[in-house]
């Protein structure tokens, strides 16, 4: 990492998205530039249609972008072929959905290693669901656990694949508070612990507090980027 | 338009894929069963109309003895008949330059069966035909070009004219298969027919009528209706060909035996008449002949007899001079002898007169000697009977003598000799002799003896009367004492009967005491008077005995002892006296038999004098005749030798005259003589002129005799070849190509019965999967329309539309490339085989709709199914969010040591498998379908084909085949042998006999060859084997050998019998079933051939191995064979294959249809199920994909459950696409072959392979949708 210690680990620069739906052209993401350090926790906050998730897409490999350029960990990943993409989903990103897409068919373990059999350095899928607390859940089907559980399973696999980014689409969205306070704590323990870069995207404003870094988005642009030194532990932020 | 159909037309419009994928499956289904079930009812109406059009016949009539105009006319006045027309059928050699074929050659139709005109025209006059197409290519001929056409056997001379040029080609009905029928000429097989104008035969008779029966026309040939009414029709003909066959045999007999008896009569005529003109001839050759010998034999006759006559006489005259020469010395000694014989006869009688004197003398010594001989006689006559006197006086004295002695000797030995101290009577007698007169003590004492004797019996007199006194006294008193007893008994009776003290039982009793008393009395007197009897010194009965005894003597008691003397002496006096005369007696008798003797020796010297006396006496007789005799001889000399004399002068002048005569005849007799044989001459040579004459006028009437009989012979034997004429009434099912395309139709309709079910199967089980799928999908569109208030029937009613509208869309279109696409494909192929015009197409109803409600149904009961279960749920738990369908446990897992090793992929997979049950069966059925179809499919395709191979290659080991003429004669057959051992491209040949014939049991009927084989030889060339286990087979004379699809046909086991029906029909029992494919053939022995037939086996076919079986050089060999007599047509096996092998290629045409089928099958299963995963998985696709999965991986994880699902298809194509194999073969099978019945190792590769193919193919497809999967998707909320 001391030869990158100038550059940051995730460098948006100059992107834009446009989607061309028939004849009209929606430009998602105008020209928006950030940037994100090593084993920060970042809050990406805007409102519905803003282009948070578009962002999110672009930086999660699932998407390209139109203009401008992505860099991840010094690679240009705004570059990259699909499969380059995929590579790139499949070792570097570990992804937490709103809905958890938890395959039904496999139980929580299954799920995890659906994740670590793939990459190249996964870590163990039993300690990692022990590390997310649901050491009596591993041979559950998806359909058998409470919506936290089975966001936690897939926390769970999105870190069994030890990736160097750890991206989350509004993991609390499809959650109660409570358990939506016990995922987050989740998260910013990770990050805390592990030295993991954790993006959490919402529309909630209320988790600002809790990020060392929030970006603000609104109509495609950043609207505002401010560094928390002093971020508030989860347990502590009410809304 | 209400919201609710918008939406379902909208649906429509965004689910296109979903739509088109049921409406094509639909539409596949409809389209398999519409098609495949019209094909077979199309094809008989085609079939039907393309008969009618040609008018062709219901019924043929073929007749063993042929059908006259008139049997055609009454025909057509039977009720039922429409029409009746006459034809001429006959076989002949069609021939160019260089080729010959067999052929049919028909008379052009009038009304039936009519023709189609092809190209060119009809034939109109003698010299044109019309042909098919087949013999321009078999003949290498090209219309207007001119062949042959030779008739032979039965039909020689059938045919006007011999040379025809072709002027059309044409089809008939009749014809519309590629077979052709058999035939007596050539290979049996005809080839291609023909037809001529009526006038080119020479028949006098149809051989064959066609009836079209009324109302046939209207019913569809090969239904049932159809069959009914002509098989009525049929049996209703019956009698009538009966009737008709007998008319026709009887005509022929009568006309022909009529023909018969005027030429042999004409003939009889003929030959009396020459018999009669020969016999003429040769007896006026006779009389001359005789005549002739006759003259001949008197000129040697005249000949012989002059040099005779005149021989003769000249010896005669030699003769006569000689006699009288010898008679003049005969003469001379004849006088000297009767000289010498004068004087014998003088001395003679001087010895006669000697003789007479000396036989007297004798005669009376003799007489002299008899007188003292019977003097003699007397004298011994008297001394026997002085002997025979004394002997009878000696006798009596004998018996006096002995009888006084005989009563002396007993007194004397009885009562004087005892005591007397003398030993014997003589003895005494003697004593008493030497005292003599004086007496002495002898006598005295002889005297005392006398006078006891005398007292002895006066005492035992007395004796006796004292005893016979006391006995009488005893018996008295015993008869007292018994009274008395009896006396007390009745008195102790009564005493019984009486009381004790009755006064009268004490007088009883008194009384019984007195009588006792008196008893005791007498019984004491008794006793006394007893013991006196037995002290007696003697008893009464001895007393009375030597009483008795000494009586018998006492009369002779002699008085004194001077008695007894005398007596004594006297006796003795006589005994010497008697002695002294028998001695006497005995000297009287010696001196008579010597004196006996004496006189038969005295007798025996007379008669022998007296025989020497008659001896002499009848010498001294025959001496006087001879002297007679010798008398008279002397006079007959004495005349004898005067004639002769006279004779001798005569004989002299005799001579003289005969030696002139003789002279003068001689003469004569030559010049007659010289005469006679110059006639002769000349009579000899008119003979001989005549002879030659006769002999050529007979050679010629015998040559003519003999043609004429033999003429006769062969007409009656034509007689009485003309068989009992019968008239065989066929329907059209006798017409080969008919009846098979019939079968042919039905095997379509089979075929129709199947593939079409499992289509529906498929398609029905995709339309529930699909709905399913669908209902689900749109789950909280269904809770959000009842939670409006809709009623379940209209929600429902979407989803129905929805499953209806791609169904019958599906249905309709199906209907319509089934009625029109299948048909036509499926008519096209069987074009090739049949010639019949295009398919007519048909719509039936009935079938449409079961075909749409089929498919209707299908879908409707799927998404009523599918929507159900769904409907039935509350509109609020219908709005949440389904619950996904909890993953469950397999029983795999359980399994932990396997489970443990799947990766989670293959985790996914297996769970998945057992949680989309539908899918799962859906799928495997589909691919398994497809496999087995695929199976099926290049099972056929191999079956046919390997069939070739193995029939060709392994079964038929000979190379060419070579057909000789029946009758080949044995300088032939060797000639042939002689070149076939002796070619070196021949390696080996095989005689045999081989005969199209007809194979009937009680189940069916086909033709097969016969071939009659020995068993030792037939392996080099056949191999004989049975099916399967392909164990080798032995041909013996059990039985026949027969091919497993004639056992089939005929429904025949081993140790069955079936009719063979040839020339002859024989039974013949199965004793193997081969295996073979291509035709039928029953293998038999050559003896088991002479057991069934009755006689030797004619061979007429050779089956040839060749060295170099390549068509060059079998072509030059056969070249060669052809030209050798008897040879008639030579085929080589690779030529034959390759026939049957183009017909067989059709076959490709099957398969690639049910590939076809196959692929689609499998293409739409495929897909949809490809369809289903990607669409019902979209998230967890986006989801993997996010995760990083490769699109080959996200691939992976979707195909991996359909590789499974088509492996797991793909076994259950392998173990249903044998039966459906062989339930096609079956199906397809036609009479004339049997298909390989195992299936191809190759086909299972083919169809795994393809299977295979479609899958990765769909997954191809699958994939490209799959890279389309939005990642974004993961990201929206499940709805």
């Amino acid at each position: 990492m001391a030869e990158q210690g100038n550059a940051s680990f995730v460098i948006f620069e100059d992107v834009s998205k446009i989607y061309q739906v028939g004849e009209v052209s929606i430009r998602a993401v105008d020209h928006i530039s950030f940037s994100i350090e090593r084993g920060e926790f970042v809050v990406i906050v805007g409102p519905s249609g803003a282009g948070k998730t578009t962002v999110l897409n672009m930086l999660g490999g699932m998407d390209s972008c139109s203009s401008g350029s992505i860099l991840v960990d010094g690679n240009l990943v705004s570059g990259y072929t699909q499969r380059q993409l995929t590579t790139y989903r499949r070792h570097d990103i570990g992804f937490v959905f709103q809905f958890y897409n938890l395959v039904q068919n496999l139980t929580a373990l299954e799920n995890v290693e659906l994740a670590s059999e793939i990459c190249r350095d996964p870590l163990d899928a039993g300690t990692v669901l022990d590390e997310v607390g649901l050491s009596e859940r591993k041979n559950n089907f998806p359909g058998q656990l409470s919506g936290g559980e089975q966001q936690r399973v897939s926390i769970a696999r999105a870190l069994a694949k030890n990736p160097k980014l750890l991206l989350c689409d509004e993991p609390t969205g499809a959650l109660d508070y409570q358990t939506g306070k016990a995922i987050l704590k989740l998260l910013q323990d990770t990050c805390r612990e592990k030295g993991m870069t954790v993006i959490v995207i919402t529309h909630n404003s209320a988790l600002c507090p809790m990020a060392d870094r929030v970006i603000r988005i609104k109509n495609g642009t950043v609207a505002d980027m401010q560094l928390n030194p002093q971020p508030t532990p989860v347990e502590e932020i009410e809304w | 338009m209400k919201a609710i159909q918008k939406d379902l037309w909208r649906e429509v419009k965004n689910t296109q894929n979903r739509f088109l994928s049921i409406l094509i499956l639909v539409a596949l289904a409809v389209a398999f069963l519409s098609g495949l079930r019209a094909t077979a009812p199309n094809m008989k109406r085609t079939c039907d109309s393309y008969m009618d059009g040609q008018n062709f016949m219901d019924i043929q009539i073929l007749a063993t003895l042929g059908i006259t105009a008139e049997d055609v006319a009454a025909l057509r006045k039977q009720p039922g008949v429409s029409g009746a027309e006459g034809a001429y059928v006959i076989d002949a050699m069609a021939s160019t330059q260089d080729l010959d074929i067999v052929t049919k050659v028909y008379s052009l139709p009038r009304e039936i069966n009519q023709l189609a005109v092809t190209e060119g025209r009809l034939p109109e006059s003698d010299g044109e035909c019309a042909v098919e197409k087949k013999l321009l290519t078999d003949l290498g001929v090209e219309m207007g070009d001119t062949i042959g056409l030779l008739t032979s056997g039965d039909y020689e001379g059938a045919l006007v004219s011999r040379e025809f040029t072709i002027v059309g080609t044409v089809t008939s009905p009749y014809y519309i298969s590629v077979e052709r029928g058999s035939s007596t000429l050539g290979t049996g097989q005809v080839s291609a027919y023909l037809f001529l104008p009526e006038e080119s035969f020479d028949l006098d008779y149809y051989t064959a009528a066609y009836v079209t029966a009324a109302g046939a026309k209207e019913e569809v040939a090969f239904s049932e209706e159809y069959d009914a009414l002509v098989d009525g029709e049929v049996d209703a003909l019956e009698d009538f060909g009966q009737e008709r066959a007998q008319l026709r045999h009887d005509t022929l007999v009568g006309d022909a035996t009529e023909t018969l008896n005027d030429a042999q009569g004409e003939l009889d005529e003929a030959k009396a008449e020459a018999e009669a003109e020969l016999s003429d001839a040769w007896a006026a050759l006779a009389d001359a002949r005789a005549e002739l010998d006759d003259g001949w034999s008197e000129v040697n006759d005249a000949k012989e007899t002059l040099a005779r006559e005149t021989a003769d006489a000249q010896q005669q005259i030699a003769d006569a001079k000689a006699e009288l020469a010898d008679a003049l010395t005969e003469l001379n000694d004849g006088e000297a002898d009767y000289a010498d014989g004068y004087a014998e006869y003088l001395d003679g009688l001087a010895q006669y007169q000697d003789g007479l004197k000396e036989y007297e003398k004798n005669k009376a010594q003799v007489d002299e000697g008899w007188d003292k001989y019977y003097d003699g006689l007397d004298d011994y006559r008297r001394g026997v009977a002085q002997l025979q006197s004394a002997y009878a006086q000696l006798q009596s004295g004998e018996a006096d003598y002995a009888g006084y002695k005989q009563q002396f000797d007993s007194f004397v030995s009885g009562y004087l000799l005892p005591g007397s101290g003398y030993a014997s009577v003589g003895a005494l007698g003697e004593a008493l002799a030497a005292e003599g007169t004086a007496g002495g003590p002898v006598h005295q004492q002889v005297q005392a003896s006398l006078d006891k004797l005398q007292s002895q019996i006066s005492r035992l007199r007395q004796t006796v009367a004292k005893l016979e006194e006391l006995e009488t006294n005893l018996k008295n008193l015993q008869a007292g004492i018994a009274q008395l007893e009896s006396q007390i008994v009745q008195l102790k009776n009564q005493l019984a009967g009486l009381a004790p003290d009755d006064p009268q039982a004490a007088e009883i009793q008194a009384r019984i005491a007195e009588l006792e008393t008196t008893l005791a009395g007498c019984r004491s007197q008794a006793d006394a008077l007893e013991k006196a009897l037995s002290s007696s010194p003697i008893s009464l009965e001895e007393a009375r005995a030597q009483l008795a005894e000494l009586e018998k003597v006492e009369g002779h008691i002699p008085a004194s002892a001077e008695a007894v003397r005398t007596s004594y002496q006297q006796l003795m006096s006589s005994r010497a006296k008697l002695d002294a005369g028998w001695s006497e007696y005995y000297a009287g008798q010696r001196q008579l038999s010597s004196a006996w003797r004496q006189l038969q020796g005295a007798k025996a010297e007379l008669e022998n004098a007296g025989e020497q006396l008659t001896k002499g006496w009848a010498e001294l007789e025959d001496a006087r005749l001879e002297l007679v005799h010798a008398e008279q001889e002397l006079a007959d000399a004495r005349a004898e030798l005067d004639n002769g004399w006279r004779e001798y002068k005569d004989g002299l002048q005799e001579a003289a005259d005969a030696e002139q005569e003789l002279e003068q005849t001689v003469a004569d007799a030559q010049l007659e003589i010289a005469d006679a044989i110059r006639e002769l001459r000349s009579g000899e040579l008119e003979y001989s002129d005549g002879l030659n004459e006769y002999y050529d006028g007979k050679a010629e009437a015998d040559s003519k005799i003999a043609d004429a009989e033999d003429q006769l012979a062969d007409a009656r034997r034509k007689i009485a070849d003309i068989e009992d004429g019968e008239w065989y009434i066929l329907s059209r099912d006798s017409n080969p190509g008919y009846l098979g395309f019939g079968q042919d139709a039905d095997r379509m309709g089979n075929l129709a019965s199947v593939f079409p079910v499992l289509f529906f199967l498929v398609a029905a089980l995709v339309c529930l999967t699909t709905m399913t799928r669908m209902v689900e999908e749109q789950r909280t569109q269904i809770g959000c329309l009842k939670a409006l208030g809709y009623t379940r029937w209209k929600i429902s009613k979407k989803y129905l539309g929805y499953g209806l509208l791609p169904s019958l869309l599906g249905g309709v279109l199906g209907l319509v490339i089934g009625y029109t696409l299948f048909p036509t494909m499926i008519f096209t192929a069987y074009q090739i085989m049949y010639d019949i015009p295009d398919i007519e197409l048909h719509q039936y109803t009935g079938l449409s709709a079961l075909c749409l409600l089929s498919a209707a149904a299908c879908t409707t009961v799927a998404t009523l199914a599918a929507c159900l279960t769904t409907l039935a749920d509350s509109p609020a738990n219908l709005m949440r969010p389904k619950t996904p369908k909890p993953g469950k446990r397999v029983i795999l897992e359980y399994i932990r040591p396997l489970w443990r090793r799947l990766s989670f992929q293959k985790k996914v997979t297996v769970r998945n498998l057992f949680r989309y049950q539908k899918r799962f069966w859906m799928t495997v059925i589909g691919i398994g379908g497809c496999t087995a179809l695929i199976i099926a499919g290049f099972g056929l395709r191999s079956s046919i084909l390997v069939t070739m191979d193995v029939q060709y290659e392994e079964i038929y080991l000979y190379a060419a085949q070579l057909s000789t003429s029946e009758n080949l004669l044995d300088t032939e057959r060797e000639a042939l042998e002689d070149y076939l051992s002796s070619t070196p491209e021949v390696s080996g040949y095989l005689s045999c006999r081989m005969t199209n014939l007809n194979a009937e049991s009680d189940s069916y009927s086909t033709s097969a060859y016969l071939e009659v084989v020995d068993p030792d030889e037939i392996e080099d060339y056949v191999l004989l084997r049975t099916c399967g286990d392909q164990e080798p087979l032995t041909l013996s004379d059990d039985g026949v050998i027969i091919d497993q699809k004639l056992s089939e046909l005929l429904d025949l086991g081993l140790g069955d019998s079936f009719t063979l029906d040839g020339d002859e029909r024989v039974e013949v029992t199965v004793a193997g079933i081969m295996e073979n494919y291509l035709g039928h053939f029953v293998y038999m022995t050559p003896s088991y051939y002479r057991q069934v037939y009755g006689e030797a086996v004619t061979r007429n076919a050779y089956l040839l191995a060749l060295s170099d079986p390549s068509a060059v050089a079998a072509d030059a060999l056969f070249a060669e064979l052809m030209q050798l007599h008897g040879v008639t047509s030579a085929s080589r096996m690779e030529d034959t294959r390759d026939t049957y092998q183009s017909s067989m290629e059709r076959i490709d045409f099957v398969v690639v249809i049910v590939i076809l089928c196959a692929a689609a099958l499998a293409l739409v299963v495929l897909y949809n199920l490809s369809n289903i995963n990607i669409t019902e998985r979209r998230r967890e696709l986006a989801t993997i994909k996010v995760l990083g999965f490769y699109d080959r991986e996200v691939s992976a994880y979707v195909n991996r459950e359909q590789v499974v699902l088509t492996g797991a298809g793909i076994a259950l194509g392998i173990l249903s696409g044998h039966f459906l194999h062989v339930w096609l073969i079956h199906s397809v099978e036609i009479d004339l072959m049997m298909f390989g019945r195992e299936t191809d190792p190759l086909a299972y590769v083919w169809a795994v392979g393809l299977t295979i193919l479609f899958s990765v193919l769909v997954s191809q497809l699958a994939g490209r949708r799959m890279k389309k999967v939005d990642m974004v998707e993961s990201l929206k909320s499940a709805e």
